[in-house]
This record gives C-alpha cells, structure tokens and sequence, in this order.
C-alpha cells in the first residue's frame, strides 16, 4: 500500500468494548496497519485502490476468536451493541 | 463500529473418521494446511482454489467456492456435509450427519454463498477422500486454438472427464 495511506480513526462502541474487556478474549487491534489489511478482498477494483488509492471506510477493530464460544459471545455482544461483523479468512475473495 | 472477525486462530481438525470418510474441522483453517493435516490420515480434501495457500474453509463456504479439482472432489457444495454457523438468532448446524436426506430445504444451500452476510461459520464437516495412488500429467499440443476448442468440447460431451483439464495459448502460460 501507499506508505502515507489514509487511515481515519477507529470508531468505537464503548458499550461493546467495555464488556468484550470482559471476557478476556484474544488479542484485540486498532493498528492502523492490520486495520486495512483486514478491509479488503481481491477484486480488481480493491487492489487497484490498496495499491494506488485510499480506502473510504476500513475495520475499527480486529478480534481474533479462539472457539466456537468465543464467536457466539461476540456476536451476542456485537447485537446488543448494534456492531457490524465482517468475518475473515484469507481475504482472497473475487466477487 | 465495524469489527473484523479474523478466524485464524481457529486452525485445527476437531476429528477424523476414516471408516464414514468425514473430517470436522475449524473454518480458520487454510487449503494448504488442511491437506498437509489430512494427508498423515492418509486422505485429503480434494479441494484445489487457486487461493488454497491464503483462503480458508469457512471463506469457501461462504463463497461457494469451486477447484482445480472438482471433476474429482466436486465443488464445496458436494464436499460439505455439516456446517456450524452462528447467527444473531442463534447457532445452526445439522444434528445427523446422513450424506443425503429428501425431506426439507437444505439450510446449508443458504449458509453456502451468504458471504459473511447472515453468520459466521465456525467449524465444517467435510468428506475426505484417500489420496490417489498416482497421480499422472499429460499435456497436448494443437495446431491452433479452433482445434483445442473443439477437443474441448469433444471431451465435456463424452463424460470422460479428466480430473482437472485446462487449455491455454502461449500469452495466457
């Protein structure tokens, strides 16, 4: 990516985060960094943009779910909250 | 707030059954790790994406994805038996693992191809199939492309589908 691409600040869900602190989950990131990484798949037009261009909107947050368990809090949380979850797995989609 | 679920810590094969050919596995898992996994059973997956070596399971599924290989395998839809998938109302899965049962849509046609838009998937069933005994390589030239276009015609009317057969010109190899 462009080294000086933009990257505007996570918005947060306090409510969220606050009782996701709670479960002591794995690692969770605001890196700006993996933040983009995890906004984009493989389309033409996507990797046009990673490489020459800004993205408009990326990810706030990335958690890293060990367990089946985990994954059902989260999203129990995340309705609660009224949070939006992408899932994630290797970012290669073309559609 | 937009948060991204990053399944990679969710890697593992939960179990093997060589007598049913199944395996269940975690959806985090990558297409070249998984057949590395399957392979000390002896058995693999069969399935091929050009992306093996980055997509995931649970990114298949929800892509309906297809591989070098399905003439073999079939497409995720014929290698997938069971899915876990967690929802806003609730976590759906299959409580019996028949191949196939007549009675009632099949939810996991709607779960396949939903691309992380009603749930995530967190683990898979999938058949396995023993790994070949051999595995063998040809390749033919033609004269030009009309030719191989027609013999690739020939060959999907006749049924005698290789395992994987592609045709290419010098600009696209």
């Amino acid at each position: 990516m462009k080294p000086d691409m933009k990257c505007p600040s996570p918005v947060l869900n306090h409510g969220f985060l606050q009782e996701l602190s709670q479960e002591n989950f794995s690692r969770r990131s605001f890196l700006k960094d993996e933040r983009i990484m995890h906004s984009h798949g493989h389309t033409l037009k996507e990797v046009n943009k990673f490489y020459h261009g800004d993205f408009e909107r990326v990810v706030d947050v990335i958690i890293y779910p060990s367990n089946k368990n985990s994954v059902e809090r989260i999203v129990q949380l995340a309705n609660k909250h009224h949070v939006v979850i992408v899932p994630y797995g290797g970012g290669t989609n073309v559609t | 707030m937009i948060v991204s679920l990053d399944m990679g810590r969710m890697t593992k094969i939960l179990w093997v059954d060589t007598e049913n050919m199944m395996a269940k596995v975690q959806a985090g898992i990558m297409g070249q790790d998984l057949e590395r996994e399957l392979k000390v059973y002896g058995c693999c997956s069969g399935h091929e994406p050009d992306s093996m070596e980055f997509s995931t399971l649970g990114g298949w599924v929800s892509t309906r994805a297809s591989g070098m290989k399905k003439n073999n395998y079939g497409n995720i839809e014929d290698i997938v038996q069971n899915i876990t998938f967690v929802t806003s109302k609730g976590t759906y899965n299959k409580l019996d693992l028949w191949p196939r049962v007549s009675n009632g849509p099949d939810i996991n046609h709607i779960v396949m191809g939903s691309e992380g838009n009603l749930g995530v998937v967190t683990d898979v069933t999938i058949k396995i199939k023993k790994i070949p005994e051999k595995t063998i390589y040809g390749s033919i030239i033609f004269p030009n492309f009309e030719t191989g276009i027609r013999f690739m015609e020939e060959v999907g009317k006749s049924g005698m589908w290789p395992t994987s057969i592609r045709m290419m010109d010098n600009l696209q190899f």
